[in-house]
C-alpha cells in the first residue's frame, strides 16, 4: 500500500520537461504558424516602401504551465528601425500559446528576417 | 508507521526533491537561424512598349487608338476643364505644367467655330485680402486670355474677367472647398449651334512652336496658390 502512495506522490511531483533543443524547436514551430500573417503584413509595407527589408530580433518569455508567450521585447540596437516591420512581428506574437505547456518557463530570443523576393 | 513505510516515503520525498528544480527553473534559448519572411514588392508600372520615335505632328488620327480621357469638353454654355490651370504662387504666371492643357483649350476653341465669344473668368478662395484676390483673379484670367491669343485665337473671340472670391463653388472653411473655389472658368458668351468635341492637340492639329509660348518664370513656388 505504501508503494501506491509513493507512486502517487511521484506522479504529482513530476513535470513535462523539454530539453533545451526541444523547447527551442517547439517554440519555432509555434512562431512559424504566423508566417503567412507576417508575409501579408510585409507585403502591405512594401506597397508604400518597396525597398523595405531588415531584421527584427525579439526576446520573450513562455510562461511555465500556461505556455503563453508573454513580454515580447524588441532588441532596439540590432533590429531594423522600420516601425511597421517591428509592429508586424509584435502583432503576430499576440496570443500565441505553446502546447503542451512546459513546467519550466522559457526565455527565448528569435530573429525574423524580412527579405525581398528574387525577381 | 512501520519501518518499511517510512523507507518508501523517504525515497519518494528524495526523488521529488531532486525533480523539483527541473520543474521550476526557467530555460534560456535562442534560435540562431532567423525566420525568413519573403515579401513581394509591387510590380513596377509597365513601361510603354518600345516603339520607333515619331514626331507627334506626323501621327495620323486613328480610330483604333484607345480613347484618352477628355480634359477639355465643350458643353452648352462653357468649356469644361477636367483639370486645373496652375499658376505660380500668388502670381499670374502660368506654370509650364499647364501649357499642354492650354494647348488643348486652344485646339478646342479653334475646332469649334460656333464659339463666337469666350469669357475667361478667374476666381479665388476667400483667403487673404479681397482687393488683392480680385486683382489676382483678373490678372490670371488675363494671362490665360493672352496665352490663347498668342496661340492663334482671335482677340475678338476672347475676353477676361476676374470675380475674386465672390462666386465660390464650395465652402471656404475647408481646404477642399478652397481648392474648388480657386479656378478659371471658360464661359461661352456668344455661340452658334454647338457640336460637342474634345481637345486632342497631339492628333488633330500641329502644336505651335515652343518659342511662341510666354517666357517661363524662373521663380518656382509650391502649387496651391490663391487662385
Amino acid at each position: 500500500m505504501s508503494r501506491w502512495w509513493t507512486a502517487a506522490l511521484l506522479a504529482a511531483m513530476s513535470c513535462a520537461v523539454r530539453s533545451p533543443n526541444m523547447y527551442r524547436d517547439d517554440t519555432r514551430r509555434l512562431l512559424e504558424s504566423k508566417r503567412a500573417v507576417l508575409a501579408a503584413c510585409y507585403d502591405a509595407e512594401l506597397q508604400s516602401q518597396p525597398t523595405a527589408t531588415g531584421r527584427v530580433i525579439v526576446r520573450f518569455t513562455i510562461e511555465r504551465e500556461t505556455g503563453k508567450l508573454v513580454r515580447p521585447q524588441i532588441d532596439d540596437l540590432l533590429s531594423t528601425p522600420n516601425r511597421t516591420l517591428r509592429g508586424c512581428v509584435l502583432d503576430a506574437l499576440q496570443g500565441l500559446v505553446l502546447m503542451p505547456p512546459d513546467d519550466r518557463s522559457g526565455d527565448a530570443t528569435f530573429t525574423w528576417e524580412f527579405q525581398l523576393a528574387q525577381r | 508507521m512501520s519501518c518499511k513505510q517510512a523507507f518508501w516515503i523517504g525515497i519518494g520525498t528524495l526523488l521529488a526533491a531532486a525533480l523539483a528544480p527541473a520543474c521550476t527553473h526557467s530555460l534560456a534559448f535562442s534560435d540562431t537561424s532567423p525566420i525568413v519572411i519573403t515579401g513581394t514588392p509591387p510590380a513596377p508600372i509597365a513601361a510603354p512598349p518600345a516603339a520607333a520615335p515619331q514626331p507627334k505632328l506626323t501621327l495620323p488620327a486613328s480610330p483604333a487608338l484607345p480613347a484618352e480621357p477628355k480634359r477639355v469638353e465643350v458643353q452648352q454654355n462653357q468649356i469644361v476643364i477636367h483639370d486645373k490651370i496652375q499658376f505660380e504662387l500668388n502670381k499670374a504666371t502660368i506654370k509650364p505644367a499647364s501649357y499642354d492643357l492650354l494647348d488643348e483649350i486652344v485646339t478646342v476653341v479653334q475646332n469649334t467655330p460656333q464659339i463666337a465669344h469666350l469669357s475667361i473668368e478667374g476666381h479665388t478662395d476667400s483667403t487673404g485680402n479681397p482687393a488683392h484676390n480680385q486683382r489676382l483673379s483678373e490678372q490670371r484670367a488675363a494671362a490665360v486670355q493672352d496665352y490663347l491669343v498668342q496661340h492663334g485665337i482671335s482677340t475678338d473671340r476672347v475676353s477676361s474677367k476676374g470675380w475674386g472670391p465672390n462666386r465660390p463653388l464650395a465652402d471656404n472653411a475647408t481646404d477642399a472647398g478652397r481648392e474648388l473655389n480657386r479656378r478659371v472658368e471658360l464661359v461661352i458668351l456668344e455661340q452658334g449651334p454647338i457640336v460637342p468635341t474634345t481637345g486632342d492637340p497631339a492628333r488633330t492639329e500641329p502644336r505651335l512652336a515652343p518659342e511662341t509660348r510666354p517666357a517661363e518664370g524662373t521663380e518656382q513656388a509650391p502649387s496651391g496658390g490663391v487662385l
